[in-house]
C-alpha cells in the first residue's frame, strides 16, 4: 500500500488532492518511526490505537478502511480499492479542476 | 423397592432400545438421530470434512501456483498484479460441489454446519459459485434454524456480495421470527440491518432494525460487549457517514504533534486512509 499511496501523493502534487491518514498503531514513536522508514509522504492524525476516538466515531472495524471525500467535503465513495480507486481519484480531481476553473472564469 | 427399580430400569432400557434401534435403522433424516448414533454421525462428519479440506489445500495451492512461482523468480508487485489465475481451478469450484454433498448426508451435524459457513465464505463473494452459497444458505435454513450455534454463522453474514443479499435477507428474516434463541435472534436483526442500511433504497429499514436491534437485544452480548454499544456506530455511520454526507469534521493531533482539522483540506479531494502498521 505504501508504495502506490506515495507514488498518488506524487502524480497529483500540482492538482487538488491529499491522503489524510487516520494512524492507529500503538504508539506515537512507532507510529513516527513507520512514516520515516516507509518514507510516508501524507499527514495523519494520530488516533492512540485500533480502538481510538477517531476510528470509534467512524465505526471502522477493518484496516485499511477508505473513504473518498470530493473537493466539497461530501463522501463520494467508500470501501475502494485498487484500479476502481484509482479511476475514482481521477475522476474526482478532475471534476474539482473543472469546478476550480469555471470558478476562475467567472 | 430395590427389584421394582431394578425391574423399572430393565423397562427403560428396553424402550431405549426400542426407540433407538429403528431410528437407525430406518431415518431418513439424519439429523433426527439421537444419542450415541449421533456422536458417531458427528465423528463421521468430521472425518469428511477434514478429507475435504486436505482437498481445498491442495486445489488453492494448484490455483495459486503462478503467484508463488512468480514470487519465487522474484518478480516485482506490477508484474504479480498482471498475472491471471484460472478461474476453472478456483478451488471453490473444484471443491465445492463435493462439500455440498457431504452438507447434505450429515446434515444436522456441527461439522456439516462449519462446513456452511466455510461455503458461504467462500462462494458468497463469488458470482459462478453464487449458487453454492444459496445451497448452503437452504442447507441451514433446513436444518438448523433451531441450532444455537447458528450465531458464529451469522456473525459476518452481512459480508456477503450483492448478488447474494437478497437470499441472505430472505435467510435472516426467517432467522429472526423462528429461532428459540435470543443471541441468534440478535445476530440475525444485526445482520440483516447492516445488509439493509448498504443501499439508499433500503437505509431506513435499515435504521429501523438497528434501532431494533437497541431496543429488543441491547443487553444481548457481542464479543466483549453488548449489542447496545456496537450499534451506536453503526446508527452514526448509517447516518453521517454514507456517500452524499457531507464528511464530519476531524480535529486532532498529526502525527508530528501540530494540531490537524480535515475542513482545512476543503477544495482538495481527499483519500482519507485509516491504516496501521500492523
Amino acid at each position: 500500500m505504501y508504495p502506490h499511496e506515495r507514488s498518488l501523493v506524487e502524480k497529483y502534487s500540482a492538482d487538488p488532492f491529499a491522503i489524510v491518514g487516520i494512524n492507529s498503531d500503538s504508539s506515537i514513536e512507532k507510529a513516527r518511526e513507520v512514516v520515516e522508514k516507509n518514507k510516508i509522504n501524507w499527514l495523519s492524525f494520530y488516533d492512540g490505537s485500533p480502538g481510538g476516538p477517531i476510528s470509534t466515531r467512524w465505526n471502522v472495524t477493518g484496516w485499511p478502511t477508505i473513504y473518498l471525500i470530493d473537493a466539497k467535503g461530501i463522501i463520494r465513495y467508500k470501501d475502494i480499492r485498487g484500479k476502481e480507486m484509482d479511476d475514482a481519484i481521477e475522476l474526482l480531481v478532475q471534476e474539482a479542476k473543472a469546478e476550480q476553473a469555471a470558478e476562475k472564469s467567472k | 423397592m430395590i427389584p421394582r427399580l431394578r425391574r423399572y430400569g430393565t423397562v427403560c432400557l428396553v424402550i431405549a432400545f426400542m426407540l433407538s434401534g429403528p431410528a437407525v435403522a430406518f431415518s431418513f433424516s439424519p439429523a433426527s438421530v439421537s444419542g450415541i448414533a449421533d456422536e458417531k454421525m458427528e465423528a463421521a462428519a468430521e472425518k469428511a470434512f477434514e478429507e475435504i479440506n486436505k482437498k481445498m489445500s491442495k486445489a488453492q495451492e494448484a490455483y495459486y501456483k503462478p503467484l508463488t512461482e512468480a514470487r519465487e523468480k522474484g518478480l516485482s508487485d506490477k508484474e504479480m498484479e498482471k498475472i491471471e489465475l484460472d478461474p476453472a481451478l478456483d478451488p471453490v469450484m473444484v471443491v465445492g460441489p463435493e462439500m455440498l454433498k457431504a452438507i447434505d448426508k450429515y446434515a444436522g451435524t456441527d461439522a456439516a454446519l462449519g462446513a456452511c459457513d466455510q461455503l458461504l465464505a467462500l462462494a458468497g463473494r463469488s458470482e459462478s459459485a453464487g449458487w453454492m452459497a444459496e445451497k448452503a444458505l437452504s442447507a441451514l435454513k433446513t436444518h438448523y434454524l433451531k441450532n444455537e450455534k447458528l450465531v458464529d454463522v451469522l456473525r459476518y453474514a452481512h459480508y456477503c456480495s450483492d448478488a447474494m443479499a437478497p437470499a441472505m435477507c430472505d435467510f435472516l428474516s426467517v432467522v429472526v421470527s423462528d429461532s428459540p434463541h435470543r443471541e441468534v435472534q440478535a445476530a440475525g436483526c444485526y445482520s440483516l440491518a447492516k445488509i439493509k442500511g448498504k443501499k439508499e433504497e433500503t437505509r431506513s429499514e435499515g435504521l429501523a432494525l438497528l434501532k431494533r436491534v437497541q431496543d429488543e437485544y441491547g443487553d444481548v452480548s457481542y464479543g466483549r460487549s453488548v449489542y447496545a454499544d456496537k450499534v451506536k456506530g453503526d446508527l452514526f455511520e448509517m447516518k453521517n457517514l454514507q456517500v452524499g454526507c457531507v464528511a464530519p469534521e476531524i480535529i486532532g493531533k498529526e502525527i508530528s504533534g501540530k494540531l490537524m482539522q480535515l475542513s482545512s483540506f476543503r477544495g482538495k479531494v481527499i483519500l482519507l486512509d485509516f491504516w496501521g502498521d500492523w
